[in-house]
């Protein structure tokens, strides 16, 4: 085989775009509502007659504590289980399905692999518990304006994308 | 870094969080069906008594081989609970049912007229038929636009086993003390005068149905007779015709209930708790009942 010497395929790492993260945070979250939500919200659902959508469940959750409190643990398995798929995906692969398809990757701020307290303190935000709820909001407006999740900038952990020039 | 991760793995992943999802909502699904995680939230946590009723609508609990559904007992008890309790100023009945029982309906529908509180019903997928019956008794009826309601009218039927045995050289021995005794029997053939008396008595059930109907809507019963061909109508179609109130939502029923009541609506479910031991009802006797269960008239 004739080696024709030609130069390597030289990489840049560059911050993650936005437009890519926000649109791989939409296939992570779609994948998460069809793997794990889709199963439960049979379970969910039959305790909440007359319920029509998810903002009608909620407000009828939160005028029914008792409700809250018996649905407790489904809910904590449920948001358990999307922890437990976020923490595999990224501390053992680095990313996620959705940041997968662009390429991105989540590293710690010297570009390093990200120890694994900031990945538990970054996914954490999932539980629907105050404060991390406010993260819910925070964060993807933080992510439309800067770039960046606001958690993100807390773990100093950030995400990244590898150009091959 | 430019290693590709392999897709089976990722797939695997995937694929063990979703098994895995099931399998742990199968498991509270199961957890919530045997009672104890089942809510009976009848308490004065709230001030609209949310009262399901779905599926199919008995008279006694339906056995492990029937379909889901209510009985008139289990409704009533629940009617009795919500009005019973100081804190419930209302009532919505949350029907999603192809019918059932007439007896259960007139039952049902009975115990509504007599509550001092106002009962509104919304209609989800369906409340035809006997679930349609009940609805009437409520002070106002809402149902969406493609609800499945109306459908006045009987049905009867029964097998007829009697050529299936006699092709197994079983024969159908009957002593009877008079000639309608072991009428609606699967294992002979109805007689014309069999015939004749089932259809009389579907047409005189009918005529309840369609007086009710027709009392509790403010309705002529000339008209109430030409819409129970037993045809299903379509929530818009249904209320052309007069046969509920508004097209809505549970939003709109609470809003209605807000207007109604002057104040603000918190609803509370009023549900009666799965004993560990119902799930357990298989009992094998079912399918011979199923068999030589002799005519049934329902609503449906």
């Amino acid at each position: 085989m004739i080696d024709l010497k030609l130069p390597k395929k030289r990489m840049m790492i560059a911050d993650a775009s936005k437009l890519k993260r926000i649109v791989s945070f939409f296939i992570d979250f779609i994948l998460v509502q069809i793997i794990i939500f889709g199963p439960f919200s049979g379970v969910v659902q039959n305790q909440i007659p007359m319920s029509t959508n998810f903002q009608e469940n909620l407000l009828f959750m939160e005028q029914n504590p008792d409700l809250l409190y018996e649905l407790a643990p489904v809910l904590f398995t449920m948001f358990f289980l999307v922890f437990a798929y976020f923490m595999i995906f990224e501390y053992f692969m680095q990313t996620k399905p959705g940041k997968l398809i662009f390429g991105l990757k989540i590293v710690g701020i010297e570009n390093s692999k990200p120890n694994i307290l900031r990945l538990i303190a970054r996914n954490v935000v999932a539980f629907p518990v105050f404060p991390f709820t406010i993260f819910w909001i925070a964060d993807p407006l933080y992510l439309i304006f800067t770039g960046q999740r606001l958690i993100d900038k807390f773990t100093q952990i950030k995400v990244i994308e590898e150009i091959y020039v | 870094m430019n290693k590709k991760k392999p897709l089976f793995i990722i797939l695997g992943i995937i694929g063990g969080f979703w098994i895995i999802s099931i399998i742990l909502a199968a498991i509270f699904g199961l957890i919530y069906s045997f009672g104890n995680g089942s809510f009976n939230l009848a308490s004065s946590s709230g001030n609209v008594a949310i009262i399901p009723m779905h599926g199919a609508i008995y008279v006694n609990e339906p056995g492990s081989l029937s379909m889901d559904g209510v009985t008139s007992d289990q409704i009533i008890d629940q009617l009795e609970k919500a009005s019973n309790d100081p804190g419930v100023k209302a009532i919505i009945l949350d029907i999603n049912s192809p019918g059932g029982s007439g007896v259960a309906a007139d039952e049902i529908s009975q115990k509504i007229k007599t509550l001092e509180i106002p009962v509104i019903s919304v209609i989800r997928d369906s409340g035809a038929s006997a679930a349609y019956w009940i609805a009437t008794s409520t002070d106002k009826i809402f149902a969406n636009r493609m609800s499945l309601t109306g459908s006045i009218g009987v049905v009867g039927s029964y097998l007829d086993f009697s050529d299936f045995i006699t092709e197994y050289n079983v024969s159908y021995q009957r002593y009877v003390s008079g000639d309608l005794k072991d009428m609606g029997s699967a294992f002979k053939k109805p007689s014309s005068k069999d015939k004749e008396v089932f259809q009389k008595i579907i047409n005189k059930m009918n005529d309840f149905f369609i007086k009710e109907v027709a009392t509790n809507r403010n309705m002529s019963v000339t008209k109430v007779r030409k819409l129970a061909t037993g045809e299903v109508y379509l929530g818009i179609d249904a209320k052309a015709n007069g046969l509920i109130d508004e097209l809505g939502t549970r939003s709109d029923a609470v809003k209605y209930l807000e207007i109604k009541l002057n104040s603000s609506i918190t609803p509370v479910i009023f549900k009666e708790k799965k004993t560990l031991s119902s799930l357990f009802e298989l009992r094998t006797d079912e399918i011979g009942k199923f068999i030589n269960s002799g005519p049934s008239f329902e609503f449906k």
